[in-house]
């Protein structure tokens, strides 16, 4: 034989404990790099320094790989150095109100603009109503209402004398005023008027149209005086408010002088206030009135949402929708729950004797307006998951300005008159994490993704196992737990969590960076050690952690390992069988993942030279492990049909197979059996295979190794291990063995043997205990070894293929005569 | 001293503005003397007559000519207003749950109102009415009123809303001790003090009121404030009782009896509300 069984050193890539120079990870400093991502750390770099639009970043990676981690401490580490972006504050717009308008103040000073401002307002309705109270005012609206009434008297009264000159007065009616002949003081009786001369009679006639026609002209008159009354009352309002409002102002504008936006602001707050004063003197919970009275008194007492607030000076709020009083560098933000309101805003509205009202007020802040000036990292699985979420985030990237809208006004399905704030300019950098598949799916299903996400940063999770990589592991092992407030771990556990982390990619040269699971070992590690009173971690703890953690997981191995040890499922683990060899599979359950031996059959008969794949034909076999089954044929015409045809047919099973199943791991194990059943030299059962082959009978590496060998170990050694059990793998598997300890301990004792295998001759040495034997130059093999019997059997095959083939010629000839 | 009982308000509606605040005030008052409020619409006879004129002609605030207007016509608007007094009446009766009676008569206004307030302990009335002469004019109503009846007449002034801090000009006469008992039917609830302006003719006789007012109030625990007049010109009571911001004035009538322009002259020249005591 050959081939030899692997060394245990070669079956699993220990760390030595002994080449850590610390006793436990309390001694080692914290580590603030980033470790294994070079390249999406790079990556991010650029997408967050380039300032051109579109470069936003999408980092994609499995999840676990610490992509949220990273991101969150590159980006806080870099906006640290950033300047504080402006607060963001809605005011009401004095022009259009339902457009509210956007004010940017420096850093801090939103709050504090926000408190002038009610201030402003508490002092001018003070002065106001202080100024509207005073004797002066009084005085001169009342010598203005009187200088109208007077004007209204005096002409009545002209009037009034004239008519008595001709023994006429006017009388009020309801509706107007008539002119009747009078005597005595009362109205003459129309009988004694209709026995007046007539001459006489004309003449009041006359003179009662004639003062009928100057009523009217006074009635006439009125309006205008009215109108005259209204200006100069409006005028001397305007007056007094001006006066007295001014001063107010000018502090307040001496304070911001340094922000246009809030001096132009200034400015139409007072000429608004001038305008409205009657709002400073409307009484809680009143609607707006008009200009053209004078104001009356009334308190004014605030309270949020127009309850107990007198609603018509809410318009001289300030809405601070970012507030950066708190912030020591640009924002960055993480929205957990990305929904289209919260990630551009929305304008809230509130029930008002049954209708639903809203002012600027209301409008409350995305997380886009909060990270603006910053950075905004949003995971892209929940983005996709909220409605019109992810085509309200592009929208606000293509527009560089956050519109806030409702979705109804959005997509044009609403029309009512609502609130349209003024779009707050975009300085925003998004980070988008998801997975891979996500990004390939975006990437080809929506045109714009590319145009908006430029970059992508690529988290892998692994990295080269070496001292460096090695020492820094152990840093952040020693980081995350002082992190998560576990036990130190001593050397012992920091080897045994390096080793796992190459389990858990499935190479001894690597190291998995998926930190996430790492964390979560180290904390059952910790709950076990614990348990076991210890003050540190040591590597039977982690141990006791991963041991548990697969207990927790395998009640259908275990189940599966029992119907083997019961013979419900049929393998041999002792003997020799023509055509049967035992296969290895690995069946993932969740994050759980076991391998165990299933038997392989292979039968042969005369036929055209197809192999027929039991599996394919009643669609339970996947198409990679179909094409497997192909390139058995292949390797079989390649091999031994290059003189004449295969004249056999083959059938491949997989026994007592009830799901389906797909790969090719199991190909070179079908090549074996197949090769047996065409040979006709048993296999020893005692072994079991795994490896894909090509057509040249080379054998290629194979997932799960680890898995596979551990199943058919644990069903070897529960029928008793007698030295002659074993393994054949991919030799291109060996760089990736990180066995349990047991099955390594079976190896060292010679119960228990690995073979690395690199070509179907190799493996078939093994299993069979023959030579494979090569051909010589005219490609004829030995005669006793595998391959000769094979090739003698196919060429008796065709023989007989022939001879049969003869015989149904003469016999359609004999039926034809 | 027995205050003076007040069981029946008759209030003059004329439909203006000034009888509307004087419903009110009625309201008030019946409703915290525990008295009947009686309301009266009087459809003026002048002008049902002044329409059958056949040139009458109405003269509208808000129509560009003047137009023809006829008995029927002028009955259907009197109509109106006079339901629209009752509606209003009814409605403050109710929300002070108060006796309450609203009658319409056709007459000479003053004639009729002075008739009607024969029943009556108090008429209250707006000072204007409907004139066209504006608020600060005696209407031609509320002057024969003043003139001509006895009893208590109270003329409000559109400017006073409430008038519950009443002052008495007191002269020693009897209408000036009735003025005096009547005063504590206008004082709102908690009010002790009253201001009392004292219309004598001597130092002597000053003294004497004072000690007489003294008297009289003590029983009722209301405390005077006195003020010596000392004059009875009506711009004299006039300019000293403007100073004051409060009401009615309670005037007695009697020292006017035959002076009654110069009582007509002092209301006038009142700007808060009056109350003619008689």
């Amino acid at each position: 034989m050959t081939i030899k069984p692997l060394l245990p050193e070669k079956l699993y890539h220990r760390c030595d404990p002994e080449k850590f120079s610390f006793d436990t990870t309390d001694e080692l400093e914290n580590t603030s790099s980033f470790i294994g991502q070079p390249r999406a750390v790079e990556a991010i770099e650029f997408g967050v320094d380039i300032a051109h639009d579109g470069y936003n970043v999408y980092a994609l990676g499995d999840p676990g790989t610490g992509k949220f981690a990273l991101i969150r401490e590159l980006l806080r580490r870099r906006a640290a150095d950033e300047s504080v972006p402006s607060d963001i504050c809605y005011v009401y717009n004095f022009d259009e109100a339902h457009k509210p308008k956007q004010l940017h103040v420096p850093p801090g000073r939103g709050k504090d603009f926000s408190t002038d401002m009610e201030k402003l307002i508490e002092e001018v309705r003070n002065a106001l109503r202080a100024a509207f109270e005073s004797e002066e005012y009084q005085n001169r609206q009342q010598s203005i209402n009187q200088a109208f009434q007077e004007q209204q008297e005096k002409a009545f009264a002209e009037l009034q004398k004239k008519g008595e000159k001709y023994n006429l007065a006017p009388l009020r009616t309801p509706a107007g005023l008539v002119f009747a002949p009078v005597r005595d003081g009362e109205v003459m009786p129309p009988d004694e008027f209709k026995k007046m001369p007539e001459e006489e009679r004309k003449k009041v006639e006359e003179k009662a149209e004639e003062l009928q026609q100057e009523a009217m002209k006074i009635f006439q008159k009125i309006p205008q005086w009215e109108r005259e009354i209204r200006e100069k009352r409006q005028e001397l309002n305007r007056e007094i408010t001006g006066f007295t409002v001014g001063p107010v102002i000018d502090e307040l504008r001496g304070k911001y002088e340094d922000v246009p936006d809030v001096k132009s602001y200034l400015e139409a707050v007072e000429k608004d206030i001038i305008k409205n004063v009657r709002n400073f003197f409307q009484p809680e919970g009143g609607g707006q009135k008009q200009e053209d009275a004078g104001p009356s008194h009334a308190s004014g007492a605030a309270g949020p949402d127009g309850r107990g607030e007198n609603p018509a000076l809410r318009r001289y709020k300030v809405n601070i929708i970012v507030d950066h009083s708190g912030s020591d560098g640009a924002p960055v933000v993480y929205e957990q729950n990305p929904t289209y309101q919260n990630l551009v805003g929305r304008v809230e509205h509130m029930a008002h004797m049954g209708a639903l009202v809203t002012d600027f007020n209301m409008i409350r802040p995305g997380a886009l307006h909060r990270a603006n000036g910053g950075y905004l990292i949003l995971d892209v699985l929940k983005l996709l998951q909220q409605p019109f979420a992810w085509e309200g985030l592009k929208q606000v990237l293509k527009t560089r300005k956050i519109r806030i809208e409702s979705l109804g006004q959005m997509f044009g399905y609403i029309s009512t008159v609502s609130l349209e704030p003024e779009a707050v300019p975009l300085h925003v950098k998004v980070i988008l994490l998801g997975s891979p598949m996500i990004y390939y799916l975006i990437r080809h299903y929506d045109p714009e993704f590319g145009e908006l996400f430029k970059v992508t940063a690529d988290f892998d999770y692994r990295m080269d196992r070496n001292a460096e990589n090695e020492e820094a592991y152990t840093q952040l092992i020693a980081t995350m737990a002082r992190k998560e407030k576990l036990r130190p771990f001593d050397r012992t556990g920091v080897a045994r969590l390096i080793e796992q982390g190459s389990r858990m990619v499935e190479d001894a040269q690597k190291l998995s960076i998926l930190m996430r699971v790492m964390n979560d070992l180290m904390k059952e590690s910790d709950y076990w050690a614990g348990k076991d009173g210890s003050r540190n971690i040591a590597a039977r703890h982690v141990q006791m952690a991963i041991d548990k953690s697969i207990h927790r997981s395998d009640r259908i191995r275990e189940m599966m390992q029992e119907q083997i040890e019961r013979d419900i499922i049929l393998i041999d683990s002792t003997g020799d069988h023509v055509g049967q060899v035992n296969g290895l599979s690995v069946i993932q359950l969740g994050n759980f993942a076991f391998g165990r031996p299933s038997r392989i059959t292979a039968r042969v008969h005369l036929g055209k030279g197809n192999v027929v794949d039991i599996e394919r034909e009643v669609a339970m076999g996947g198409p990679i492990h179909s094409k497997g089954v192909l390139i058995l044929a292949g390797f079989l015409n390649g091999r031994f049909a290059l003189e004449r045809p295969l004249s056999l047919s083959a059938s491949l099973v997989f026994e007592q197979s009830y799901s389906g199943i797909e790969g090719d791991s199991a190909s070179s194990a079908e090549l074996y059996a197949l090769l047996s059943a065409i040979s006709d030299v048993p296999i020893k059962q005692a072994f079991a295979v795994t490896g894909s082959v090509n057509q040249y009978g080379v054998i290629q590496p194979i997932g799960g190794g680890n898995e596979k060998i551990e199943g058919v170990f644990d069903v070897c050694r529960s029928r008793g291990l007698d030295g002659g059990h074993g393994v054949l793998i991919p030799a291109a598997n060996v760089t990736h063995l990180m066995l349990r300890q047991d099955v390594i301990d079976a190896a060292a004792q010679g119960n228990f043997h690995i073979y690395p295998v690199e070509t179907i001759d190799q493996g078939i040495e093994v299993l069979t205990g023959m030579p494979a034997g090569a051909p010589d130059a005219e490609g004829r093999y030995p005669d006793g070894s595998f391959n000769g019997l094979v090739h003698a059997k196919l060429a008796e095959m065709a023989e007989k293929r022939i001879a049969f083939g003869r015989k149904m010629q003469e016999s359609k000839k004999e039926d034809a005569s | 001293m027995t205050e003076l009982s007040i069981r029946r308000i008759l209030v003059a509606l004329d439909a203006s503005s000034s009888c509307l605040a004087g419903l009110k005030t009625a309201a008030d008052l019946a409703a915290r003397l525990g008295a009947e409020l009686a309301g009266l619409f009087i459809e003026d006879i002048d002008l049902l007559r002044a329409v059958e004129f056949p040139f009458a002609r109405e003269c509208g605030f808000f129509t560009p000519e003047v137009r023809r207007v006829n008995t029927q016509q002028l009955e259907g608007q009197m109509r109106a207003q006079a339901e629209q007094m009752r509606r209003i009446l009814a409605a403050a009766a109710a929300e002070r749950r108060l006796k309450w009676s609203f009658k319409i008569i056709r007459g000479s206004v003053s004639r009729e109102l002075l008739s009607a307030g024969t029943d009556a302990d108090l008429i209250i009335m707006g000072r204007s009415g409907r004139s066209l002469l504006g608020p600060r004019r005696l209407g031609s109503t509320v002057r024969e009123i003043i003139a001509r009846r006895s009893g208590l007449t109270l003329i409000l002034h559109q400017t006073v809303a409430r008038p519950d801090h009443p002052m008495v000009v007191y002269d020693g006469t009897d209408s000036a001790r009735k003025a005096l008992n009547a005063a504590g039917a206008f004082m709102a609830k908690g009010v002790r003090d009253l201001r009392v302006y004292l219309l004598a003719d001597t130092k002597a006789q000053a003294q004497q009121y004072r000690e007489e007012v003294t008297e009289t109030l003590g029983k009722t625990g209301r405390k005077p404030r006195f003020r010596l007049l000392i004059s009875s010109n009506p711009s004299v009571i006039a300019h000293y009782v403007n100073l004051e911001s409060t009401g009615p004035l309670l005037l007695p009538g009697e020292r006017w009896k035959t002076k009654e322009d110069e009582l007509i002259e002092i209301v006038k020249a009142i700007e808060g509300p009056v109350l003619v005591v008689k």
